[in-house]
């Protein structure tokens, strides 16, 4: 069967049969997923598919009822988030991302907390290098600073830790339009080809597949396809699956 | 202006017992997000224990630590058995407060079960009085003011140079990106309710031996100067709340010597909600920081 894995190099993150949810509610319902090392991996769907939960319940941050999470063939099941980020995953969450009431240089060190102080100077260095545009800003309260601004600080912030795995939850949601492709572009789609494995949910689903190397469309709780992006975006199907109408951009 | 020096004096001491209560207070508010009002009964606890202790003759500090490291246990095990289980089955904001209200009646229950409704007096061990500047003293108040002034140092050296301590101000900021950073948040926010544990313990000894003469509702009066020193200082702000405090504590005593003591209150909190009407957000909060949470700035 092709799988994700067929896309780059070696599986870096690999969920097998999850089934999670809230109290005893099961939202998502045995979902098999990988993403390896270089490769852009989407998650789409319409709403309250189950998206953000399926993330959640990766990241140990909701209840995993049953299947397997292996981060680099280590089982992470159940693991709370901080020991995941210990581990090599990358975690830049939807809206509320960084840290408002500090500056962005603090923003950063917060990022690097694990670092001894030498590891985190150089940190910073390669996350400006990556993010030139903040070498100007770190001095400024987050709170202050745009949608597209506060973004590279909160996945600035994320590559602290210089993890294997990145995971994104809808980047783009409260963006202008005009930073959406930016966004996926020079944020999502970057890091994979600076080879780390990213996971990706979106709610723009035609902008991320464009740019993914695989996806998953979620539905209900469960993966409807999991094929080349390419193939998705090109599949009238597909559409269907988004509220009857075309793969919204 | 002598009468001014002198009340300035107790104003100041006052005002240190305040500051001692209220960092704790707008701490474990900013780092755990919970309005606790059981903070109160916790103090009138501390009271009472500190009381107790006091009269088998121990010594003033030996007591302030022993009272302060209970209350630093009893508050790390009120949030873990009570408040976040609560949390966890998705309580608001709101019905949080309301829990910590139940929770600081009950408690206040117990402490009249166990030592009686009746005002209980502590002989001042203390009276002896220090004077310089025209101010006066007891030594109860200088050993009250020094031990505020060594725990706010020692807190903001905590939170300004320590890792433990920038875990704290992150994990008030944003527990999410917390967590994300790597930060242990659970241990955080237990040496959190520890620590200011220890300062709701310690402010309640302060406030049996500067009282000297008080019942079970101790705690739920002198609550209300706390909240109102946190807010004036901006709310989970420690140095704001130490200022709020010393403010609270000086006009109050300038509104009993001047006015009459039966107003003393009414002036501290006219006095509050003008600061309000100027400063919505409090003293010492940053233009631009809009969100209840621990800052070192
Ligand atoms: N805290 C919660 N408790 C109970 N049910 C929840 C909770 N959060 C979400 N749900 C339910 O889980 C289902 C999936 O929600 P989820 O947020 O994962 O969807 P999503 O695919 O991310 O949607 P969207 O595109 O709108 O973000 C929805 O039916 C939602 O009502
Ligand atoms: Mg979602």
């Amino acid at each position: 069967m092709a799988d994700a894995s067929e896309s780059g190099g070696k599986t870096a993150l690999e969920v097998e049969g999850l089934t999670a949810g809230y109290g005893d509610i099961e939202i998502v319902h045995g979902i098999d997923l990988s993403v390896s090392e270089g490769s852009l991996v989407s998650v789409v769907g319409p709403n309250g598919a189950g998206k953000s939960t399926l993330l959640k319940a990766i990241l140990g941050l909701v209840k995993v009822f049953d299947g397997s999470i292996r981060l680099d063939g280590h089982d992470v099941t159940r693991f709370p988030l901080e020991q995941l980020v210990r581990r090599g995953i990358g975690y830049v969450p939807q809206v509320d991302d960084v840290f408002e009431t500090l500056r962005v240089h603090e923003n950063l060190e917060m990022g690097g907390y694990l670092l001894d102080k030498p590891t985190r100077a150089r940190r910073i260095e390669e996350v400006l290098e990556f993010f030139p545009v903040l070498a100007e800003h770190m001095r400024r309260y987050v709170g202050t600073m745009s949608g597209g601004e506060r973004k590279m600080v909160a996945v600035g912030r994320a590559l602290m830790t210089s993890p294997r795995v990145v995971i994104f939850d809808e980047p783009t949601a409260g963006l202008a339009p005009t930073l959406v492709q930016s966004v996926l572009e020079d944020q999502a789609r970057a890091l994979a080809d600076r080879g780390k494995a990213v996971l990706l949910v979106e709610q723009r689903a035609h902008a991320a597949l464009q740019l993914s190397d695989w996806a998953y469309v979620l539905v209900q709780g469960r993966v409807a396809r999991s094929a080349r992006a390419a193939d998705v975006l090109s599949d009238p199907e597909m559409g269907e699956v988004f509220l009857g109408g075309a793969v919204k951009s | 202006m002598g009468i001014f020096v002198q009340t300035l004096g107790f104003g100041i001491a006052a005002g240190a017992v305040i500051s001692l209560g209220a960092v704790g207070f707008t701490v474990q508010f900013g780092i755990s997000n919970v309005l606790n009002i059981t903070y109160g009964a916790f103090m009138t606890l501390a009271a009472f224990l500190g009381y107790v202790l006091l009269n088998r003759g121990l010594d003033v500090w030996v007591v302030l630590v022993a009272v302060g490291v209970v209350i630093a246990i009893a508050s790390a095990v009120f949030n873990r058995v009570f408040l976040s289980p609560l949390r966890g089955r998705g309580a608001g904001f709101v019905n949080l407060i309301i829990g910590t209200v139940a929770a600081a009646i009950i408690l206040q229950g117990v402490i009249v079960i166990a030592a009686g409704p009746s005002a209980v007096t502590y002989g001042q061990q203390y009276g002896k009085t220090v004077s310089g500047a025209g101010l006066v003293f007891s030594l109860a108040q200088l050993i009250i003011i020094s031990i505020t002034v060594a725990l706010m140092f020692g807190l903001h050296l905590l939170l300004t140079r320590t890792k433990v301590g920038r875990a704290m101000r992150a994990t008030s900021t944003n527990r999410t990106v917390a967590r994300a950073c790597g930060i242990r948040t659970e241990r955080i926010i237990d040496l959190t309710w520890l620590l200011t544990g220890f300062l709701c313990g310690a402010a309640g000894v302060a406030l049996a031996v500067t009282t000297v003469t008080f019942d079970f509702s101790i705690g739920s009066t002198f609550l209300i100067y706390m909240i109102a020193a946190s807010v004036l200082g901006g709310i989970g702000q420690p140095y704001g709340a130490m200022i709020g405090g010393l403010v609270v504590g000086i006009t109050s005593q300038l509104g009993a010597a001047y006015w009459s003591p039966a107003y003393q209150d009414v002036v501290a909190f006219c006095i509050l909600i003008a600061m309000l009407l100027i400063r919505p957000r409090g003293l010492f909060v940053a233009a631009g920081v809009n969100r209840r949470n621990l800052s070192a700035t």
